[in-house]
């Protein structure tokens, strides 16, 4: 009698465990799916019952149509083949380049989207592996002047002078998944992470209640392009500036694709990474893209005045981690040194 | 008489089950971090996925990248872009790791258990 007490006893207790390791397993599974858009890759992971991946996918495919500056029958293509005229738009794209021209302002144009003429230039020169002329470099800078770009509010119109041009490219990814975040809350989605190139965004937190932990990409190249670090992070938006991500090497030198717009060439960053985490795409893909600019002490300054949440990596693998987000972060790669 | 409801030995029993339980659940949460195999896309869409533990050379088709398997590290070991850079993305193990290579759209996901999920 004992021993069939014990026996059913032991039976229940395995089949509640057995129960409840599967439950955990396939509550912490999502839905996962990648597509290509915008020029970069998109990898959607969504906690949910109904798939939305697709919704979302097409949603970006709208953003690019209409915010390309390399896509024939954009609204920026439009803007940068108009000889000077004006441009009607939509509103949603004259507010994100009323946005970029303000953050032009506030950077003294270290970030400036009138930086296509050179950007077209670079872009051409990472994908054929050919240096631009340096009077090829300096004609098109002389075309970059975020100064000149002409708003109407009231007509919602853009004019620029002829021959300049607008490049969305270091703001549109962050600002297309706040689109991405109001699709997945429209549709019950209960947790997700939506990277875009180097920007993600996080609704909420996993299945299981918890943080997201996000990995941050080493900016060395080749036998070392892994983790170094983790970020435990839920409902907010993460941007990357790095020189890593898209590059040429031509005559043993490193070209990448962050223009510094005072030089014309790509940034000669003491800077290797910068990571800025925030509740606006927007501003966190502007101010990574700033930081990187700007340099590492310039970088801590405004990271410590404005009480940003930014992860900075040097290019000597010197890692600093602004106070806000000192209690996310894990160093999980020990040839980097922490400097605070 | 009363009659105990739970003898001791069936206790002691369910304590050493839970114990038992506990470290298998722990393990699945936390203890392999290697990845089981590779997921391999081309414009977005799964072409292949290749286990781990098998070296191996795989030609990505409509494209000119190759990705090799070789002693537990999934690589893209050639392409005729003149970019390079998902060569740069070097020798993955773990699960969640990935190379891309843009312009041809071809993207090399490793699979498996992983503490992190996803990369920046």
């Amino acid at each position: 009698m004992k021993i069939k007490k014990t026996s059913a006893l032991m039976l229940v207790f395995l089949i509640v465990m057995t129960v409840f390791c599967s439950c955990t397993k396939n509550k912490n599974t999502p839905i996962s799916s990648q597509h290509y858009v915008m020029d970069t890759v998109l990898s959607q992971k969504i906690y949910s019952s109904a798939d939305v991946s697709d919704k979302a996918y097409k949603a970006l495919q709208d953003e690019e149509n209409r915010l390309s500056a390399f896509k024939e029958g954009s609204e920026i293509y439009a803007i940068n083949n108009a000889s000077g005229k004006s441009v009607s738009v939509s509103k949603e794209t004259f507010e994100l380049i009323e946005r970029s021209v303000s953050f032009a302002k506030e950077s003294g144009y270290l970030f400036d989207v009138s930086v296509y003429p050179l950007s077209r230039l670079w872009k051409d020169a990472i994908e054929s592996g050919k240096l631009p002329e340096k009077s090829a470099v300096s004609s098109a800078k002389a075309l970059v002047d975020g100064n000149k770009i002409t708003l109407d509010k009231q007509n919602l119109s853009i004019t620029l002078p002829e021959n300049m041009g607008l490049d969305l490219g270091a703001i549109a990814k962050g600002a297309a998944l706040e689109n991405v975040r109001e699709i997945y809350e429209q549709n019950g989605v209960s947790g997700a992470i939506c990277s875009l190139g180097n920007s993600a965004m996080l609704l909420f937190g996993n299945k299981a209640g918890e943080d997201f932990k996000i990995g941050l990409r080493s900016p060395f190249k080749a036998e070392t392009a892994q983790t170094f670090a983790t970020l435990s992070l839920r409902d907010c938006v993460i941007s990357t500036s790095g020189g890593y991500e898209r590059y040429t090497e031509i005559d043993g030198k490193t070209y990448h694709h962050i223009i510094d717009t005072k030089t014309g060439y790509p940034a000669e960053s003491d800077i290797a990474s910068v990571t800025v985490v925030g509740s606006d795409g927007a501003f966190c893909d502007y101010m990574s893209t700033r930081l990187f600019v700007d340099g590492f002490n310039n970088a801590i300054k405004i990271i410590e005045q404005n009480n940003l949440d930014a992860v900075v990596v040097t290019n000597d693998e010197k890692v600093y981690v602004s106070k806000t987000l000192e209690s996310r972060f894990e160093l999980l790669d020990g040839s980097f040194e922490r400097i605070n | 008489m009363k009659q105990r409801i739970v003898t001791l030995p069936a206790l002691i029993a369910c304590i050493a089950l839970a114990a038992v339980s506990a470290a298998v659940w722990a393990f699945m949460q936390n203890g392999a971090k290697g990845a089981e195999g590779v997921n391999i896309y081309k414009n977005g869409k799964l072409v292949t996925a290749l286990p781990m533990d098998s070296d191996t050379e795989y030609s990505v088709e409509e494209s000119s990248v190759k990705v090799k398997i070789e002693n537990g590290f999934a690589f893209i070991s050639e392409s005729d872009c003149k970019c390079k850079t998902c060569i740069g993305f070097g020798k993955l193990s773990k699960a969640g790791q990935s190379a891309v290579c843009l312009p041809q759209k071809v993207t090399v996901e490793l699979f498996g258990e992983s503490e992190i999920d996803a990369a920046l």
